[in-house]
């Protein structure tokens, strides 16, 4: 049964995505025949390359992108570096999984709450500060140069990134390599700088790579902070993509293999950048010097992370108190009535789509998790991994492009948009970040567990569901939520592979957003965090229920 | 070149009236001993009674979990508040720790204060392997070598830092026997050549400098409540 795995994993997951990922290239070389278009040529590139605005969208696309993944990298990097082992540190493990809960969309909805001109932050210093009694002319928000979204998505990856850099260390003896680094001399942050980033980069480089794809292609946030008058491409191709003349789609086409193209181009800069580094790099690792105390940057690395910690903070309360604001002028730092007459009246409107998405969050995480469990057991019980890069690789190839071609690959199959192609698009999505938060504690589980039941003349199935799984539920679950959540976030699978017949609670909460309606769009956004937050609850909540019981149990 | 390095120091470390308090119990009540300079200070005891954590206390490493009484010195300078960094006290490992993405010359560069030129580095690192007959691994990888190479580029890594003092932490431990009375005499050697006090956790009476007693340490008491 278990030789079953890899078959199922290439069938549900491989093949699409490579097939879909391929039918962008017929379309944008004008072959589309849905359209009528039967002849190959390259007006779709040169509508593209003439379309106004269009080196704008791509330069911003670069800068948005890029930035943002640097930004997020080197805060995660330095944080480590900084405050491994900490108070900081303590903090910041307590509060990641509530983090990672918040949906991209949610993130992006309370943080624009928090920086528009009219928002809290201005709020919180007008006017004792700043003298002003009206919002100030200023674009905070779907800025021109893109610095909210950047900066939204920076922080908003900081806590994935941290998550899989914590799962990496654990695999490091970190602790007795800062013990002999500094023996030698070495202030701690320089021994996290010569010996341990560059043990632990190798690690993380997929999901670097993850966040660098998603962050170039992203689609959602950039609806709601991103640019407008050009926006960047993903955006762009996105509108295109929905125009009703089938025309269009086909300068779609040859915007989403630009997208591809890029992202595979900013991937290969990074593993350029890393190689020079290594190479060149070699002289600094073993230059002898042994640095100072790192103050500054040290310092100025806790107010990062200080800041990421109370801006999530204040995206969720923002969140709540729109939800609840009837009247909110500026410049009150608190709604001036409140109200549940939002919630009231929406409650008839929002049940659809929340029970769309938990069911769909709900099908596909445990199907993911089971598919997850399906193939470790089948790789640890053969003792041979299979490439992370495979895995990733729905992660690494851009959402936009990927969806766009499998769309494009049902219509000219004639596949309707249904229900299972919808959770499929889930699942695309959903198996990695389960895989990836699941694989450093599945692969290291001791076989000696397993090998000890079946002497005692247990099956095997027997086995791994009485004594494996049970050693395991902690970090099953908790890659469980994470799937859960992951689900609940999927914007463009949805819309694309749906066709919109579907609407869940986060198409909501960007079509309310980007219609400036910012209760109704709170009250989504919440709701889109409230689904995150209960399967986490579960997952916390659930083994220490065990533990709990199992010692109610010895003690009586 | 690797001998015209190695200095004479005698440097004396010195432990006095040492406890350390763990969360419910206590290590060592009174614990005091003087290691001279390039002699070698056996700790032998059963597991779990301290000794890695005296190691650690004396790094200047001790877990948050940990704090002690009593005074640890070098020389007559104590090292209470010194930070780790600025102690100086060379650690060898049972398990070697050698940095995997570091080629061996590497390795031995890292322990070498930054004040000497780079051309003397290299040079004082490829003398430091000729020494120890691995002058041919110079530019491997350190995941390619045998455990026996392993444990001579450690040393010498940690001999090129030029520590006032060293700890070993059962570095014999995972050698076969051959293998093992060879690179204990070598160690021993480059400890008496160096003049470094230096402290042994071992199991194995076989590891213990010959004439010298070891100090035998007791499992922990489980403090009383009230």
């Amino acid at each position: 049964m278990l030789r079953l795995a890899p078959y199922l994993v290439t069938a549900l997951l491989g093949v699409p995505i490579l097939a879909g990922t391929a039918s962008l290239i017929l379309p944008a070389w004008n072959y589309f025949p849905a359209a009528g278009l039967k002849e190959f040529s390259a007006l779709p590139w040169q509508l593209l390359s003439g379309y106004p605005g269009i080196m704008t969208s791509f330069f911003l696309t670069l800068w948005t992108g890029l930035g943002a993944t640097l930004l997020s990298l080197t805060a995660t990097l330095g944080f480590i570096s900084f405050c491994w082992q900490s108070g900081w540190w303590r903090v910041a493990r307590k509060l990641l999984a509530p983090l990672l809960a918040v949906p991209h969309v949610a993130f992006a909805i309370g943080f624009a709450f928090l920086v528009a001109p009219s928002g809290w932050l201005l709020r919180l210093i007008s006017p004792a500060l700043t003298g002003w009694h009206h919002p100030p002319n200023w674009q905070t928000v779907q800025d021109p140069m893109g610095l909210a979204l950047m900066l939204a998505m920076s922080l908003k990856e900081i806590p994935f990134l941290l998550l899989m850099s914590m799962a990496a260390l654990s695999q490091i003896d970190v602790e007795r390599q800062v013990w002999l680094g500094r023996s030698f001399g070495y202030s701690p942050h320089r021994v996290w700088y010569k010996l341990l980033l560059p043990q632990l980069y190798p690690s993380i480089r997929l999901p670097v790579f993850a966040v660098l794809a998603y962050s170039l292609c992203v689609v959602d946030m950039a609806l709601i902070l991103g640019p407008n008058r050009p926006a960047t491409l993903a955006v762009q191709v996105y509108h295109w993509f929905n125009d009703p003349d089938f025309h269009w789609k086909t300068i779609a086409a040859a915007g989403a293999l630009t997208l591809l193209l890029t992202t595979l181009a900013c991937i290969g800069l990074l593993v350029f950048i890393e190689a020079t580094w290594r190479k060149l790099g070699r002289f600094f690792l073993v230059n002898g010097r042994r640095g100072g105390k790192g103050r500054v940057p040290g310092a100025i690395t806790r107010i990062h992370i200080g800041l990421t910690l109370v801006t999530s903070c204040m995206v969720a309360a923002g969140l709540i108190v729109w939800s609840l604001a009837r009247r909110w002028p500026f410049p009150a730092n608190v709604p001036t009535r409140w109200s549940l007459s939002n919630w009231i009246r929406e409650a008839a409107f929002f049940g659809d789509p929340l029970r769309t998405s938990l069911v769909i969050a709900t099908v596909v995480s445990i199907g993911a998790l089971a598919l997850v469990l399906f193939s470790m057991e089948y790789q640890a019980s053969n003792d041979r991994r299979w490439p992370l890069l495979a895995i990733c690789l729905p992660l690494l190839l851009p959402q936009l492009s990927m969806l766009f071609g499998v769309r494009l690959l049902a219509i000219r199959t004639g596949l309707q948009a249904q229900f299972p192609l919808v959770l499929w698009g889930h699942l695309l999505y959903v198996f990695p970040y389960v895989y990836l938060c699941l694989a450093g504690s599945y692969f290291a589980f001791d076989p000696r567990y397993m090998h000890t039941a079946l002497a005692l003349g247990r099956s095997r199935v027997y086995v791994y569901f009485r004594v494996k799984l049970p050693l395991l539920i902690k970090p099953v679950l908790f890659s469980w939520a994470v799937g859960f959540g992951v689900s609940i976030l999927q914007f463009l699978p949805t819309l694309i592979l749906g066709q919109g017949r579907y609407p869940t609670v986060t198409t909501e909460a960007v079509a309310i957003a980007t219609g400036g309606n910012r209760r109704m769009a709170a009250i989504y956004a919440l709701l889109q965090l409230l689904s995150s937050v209960f399967a986490y609850g579960i997952a916390l909540g659930w083994p220490r229920w065990l533990a709990h019981r199992l010692k109610c149990g010895e003690s009586c | 070149m690797a001998g015209a390095s190695i200095e004479m120091r005698g440097i004396m470390l010195e432990v006095e009236h040492l406890c350390i308090h763990g969360p419910d119990f206590e290590l060592f009540e009174d614990l005091s001993f003087r290691v001279p300079p390039g002699a070698v200070l056996p700790l032998m005891g059963p597991s779990g009674c301290g000794k890695s954590t005296l190691l650690a206390c004396i790094s200047g490493v001790l877990p948050t979990a940990f704090n002690y009484t009593g005074t640890i010195s070098l020389n007559g300078s104590k090292l209470d508040s010194v930070p780790v960094e600025e102690r100086r006290i060379g650690i060898l490992f049972q398990d070697d720790l050698l940095f995997p993405h570091m080629t061996v010359a590497e390795n031995l560069m890292f322990g070498i204060p930054a004040r000497i030129r780079r051309p003397q580095r290299i040079g004082q690192a490829l003398a430091a392997l000729k020494a120890v007959s691995m002058e041919a691994f110079t530019h491997r990888r350190v995941t390619t070598l045998s455990g026996g190479q392993k444990a001579r580029v450690s040393l010498m890594r940690t001999l090129l830092s030029k520590p006032k003092a060293m700890l070993l932490d059962e570095p014999f431990s995972r050698l076969d026997r051959e293998l093992r009375t060879s690179f204990r005499e070598l160690v021993f050697s480059k400890i008496r050549a160096m003049g470094v006090p230096t402290i042994l956790v071992t199991h194995d009476h076989e590891d213990l400098p010959p004439g010298v007693e070891p100090i035998l340490l007791r499992p922990p008491e489980k403090k009383h409540a009230g």
